[in-house]
């Protein structure tokens, strides 16, 4: 909001004191990172009218303002951002204070907000909300300083009619001018038989040629900082507004993308994780294999020197029991007689192996025979290579079958 | 240096299939990790699942092993074991009318595991005393190994068998 200094930053909520700013880039430093920015602008960076229209709805003054501020003003329609306050309003028409700012003036004012925390989301008038803290008083001049300019409002029931610029902030520079003013306000039709005259606290010493000039209207000190109500014009420039939807999108965009890279990187270190994990399990059942290695390496042992003697020790692989199992398995002539016409006429053994060779009817009983071999359980830890056959002259066949162990 | 919006656009697309393609590469090395990795630990696993069944089984390898440290024969005189075992197998070979004939003394065989004296020999014998004559000559605490066997019928008397025999005793080394 404009001060005598210049500007101040915050103190509009209650118990937080303003912080005093001598430029626009200082105030804009001086605002928090993520804060809300509301602009109180000053009385000579607006143009004010009061005009009296034809019309009570609202949507219809606000076009009718619009006509007449392009008359009054240089730029277009589309180059300022308006507002108004209804003062009065009778049956037919309405008296209301226009409020107007140019939109290039705004930009370059707020340039340094805009590059440093965003630009606001309101603009108001400090008159205006200065006004708006007497809601009720009938009818109020109010005497503030504005960076090099001492304004005089003039209010009724809170609500600003007229604001009046003198360009000095020296005491009896202003008193000289101060009847002038007074009187181009009443020229545009404000009331100026004032209730009370309210000046700045730090204008104490303003009062004694102030009530030299009201007369009997008493004159008392106000301050000009503390908590500012929303005005009721809001000034940010439809621009702004798309600029403003621009940057919430551009920032929910990073949002989501600062978002998806987090995910991103939580899948990284979750396959990182994972290779890990499958590192530390290979490395867990190779240590359990070393550990155990020792006993499992005497165990080999033991076990190599039993398969070597087993031809020695175990009976299964002794040449009785392996003739005994190769009779057992010759397959019947017929179901139930135990006569075959399978004959072994050879047997050999060595202890890796053994070899039968024989005469049988035909190859079909050869198969069997092998297949009756290979299902002997006595003989589970010899392995049968298919047999060899070759016919003979009286239609027999011969053949010939190796297990090996 | 500001970038147009067409610079700009060319800038994110590039960097979208530079992400892309980078992201390809990544997956397909992890891809290639994960499945390297899982070979390796189910041959490991495996490998571990044998290991342990052999663990299962210590206590009957060590009872086989502390068995044959007790029953194997010790070669006590080298020149003399190739006469006592003929002369053992010639009386089991008379007392079931085996015949044996062009018995021939073998040269001692050393092995990690043993150490083998054979001796070689022919026989002649029906089918049935051959069969006893075998059952006799292999017990599991005899440490009797037949080596070489051939057996055939006789092609001229159908009821005898013939037999090749390389007998052997197999002494702890």
């Amino acid at each position: 909001m404009p001060a005598s200094e210049g500007w101040r930053v915050g103190g509009i909520v209650d118990g937080e004191s303003a912080r005093p700013a001598r430029t626009i880039e200082e105030a804009a430093a001086a605002v928090p990172e993520g804060a809300t920015v509301r602009l109180s602008l000053p009385v000579n960076a607006v143009l004010m009218e009061r005009m009296r229209l034809p019309s009570t709805d609202r949507e219809e003054l606000g076009g009718m303002v619009v006509l007449q501020l392009e008359k009054s003003m240089p730029d277009t329609g589309d180059e300022v951002t308006s507002g108004f306050e209804i003062i009065r309003q009778e049956a037919n028409d309405s008296e209301l204070l226009a409020i107007a700012v140019s939109n290039e003036q705004l930009d370059s004012l707020c340039e340094p907000l805009r590059a440093s925390r965003g630009l606001p989301d309101e603009v108001s008038v400090f008159a205006v909300q200065f006004a708006a803290r007497f809601p009720d008083e009938e009818t109020l001049a109010l005497i503030f300083r504005e960076s090099d300019s001492t304004i005089l409002a003039i209010a009724q029931k809170g609500k600003l009619v007229a604001a009046q610029t003198c360009l000095t902030t020296d005491r009896e520079e202003f008193l000289t001018e101060l009847p002038r003013l007074l009187l181009a306000a009443e020229l545009e039709g404000a009331p100026v038989n004032f209730s009370r005259v309210a000046i700045e606290r730090e204008l104490s010493g303003w009062v004694d040629g102030l009530r030299a000039q009201f007369g009997i209207t008493p004159v008392d000190r106000v301050a000009t900082d503390g908590p500012l109500e929303r005005g009721p014009v809001n000034l940010v420039p439809a621009g702004w507004t798309l600029e403003q939807e621009q940057l919430a999108r551009k920032a929910r965009m990073r949002d989501w993308l600062a978002l998806a890279g987090l995910i991103y990187l939580l899948l990284l270190l979750l396959a990182a994780g994972y290779i890990i994990w499958m590192q530390r399990q290979v490395g867990a059942v190779d240590a359990k294999a070393v550990a155990a290695a020792p006993a499992v390496d005497a165990i080999a042992q033991h076990k190599a020197r039993w398969s070597a003697l087993a031809p020695a020790m175990d009976p299964a692989q002794f040449t009785v029991e392996i003739l005994l199992q190769a009779y057992k398995s010759i397959p019947p002539a017929e179901p139930g007689n135990p006569a075959s016409d399978l004959h072994i006429t050879i047997f050999s053994q060595t202890p890796a192996q053994f070899m039968l060779e024989g005469e049988a009817p035909n190859g079909n009983m050869v198969i069997q025979y092998e297949n009756a071999l290979q299902a002997n359980p006595n003989l589970k830890d010899y392995h049968f290579e298919p047999a060899t056959m070759e016919n003979l002259p009286n239609e027999h066949v011969h053949f010939r079958i190796f297990g090996k162990l | 240096m500001k970038m147009s919006p067409r610079e700009r656009k060319l800038a994110i697309a590039m960097g979208a299939i530079v992400l892309v393609f980078a992201n390809l590469l990544l997956m397909a090395a992890f891809s290639r990790k994960s499945a390297a990795l899982r070979a390796d630990l189910a041959d490991r696993r495996a490998t571990w699942a044998n290991m342990q069944d052999l663990l299962g089984e210590e206590g009957m390898w060590a009872a086989r092993d502390a068995a044959i440290d007790v029953k194997q024969p010790r070669l006590a005189n080298e020149s003399a074991a190739g006469v006592d075992l003929l002369n053992v197998v010639r009386v089991m070979a008379r007392q079931h009318n085996v015949t044996l004939e062009n018995e021939v003394f073998g040269g001692l065989e050393k092995s990690q595991w043993y150490r083998s004296v054979p001796v070689m020999m022919d026989t002649h014998s029906s089918w049935p005393d051959l069969v006893a004559f075998l059952y006799q000559l292999q017990k599991p605490d005899q440490f009797m190994v037949c080596e070489s066997v051939n057996i055939s019928v006789d092609p001229s008397d159908q009821t005898k068998m013939l037999g090749h025999f390389k007998i052997a005793r197999w002494y702890a080394p």
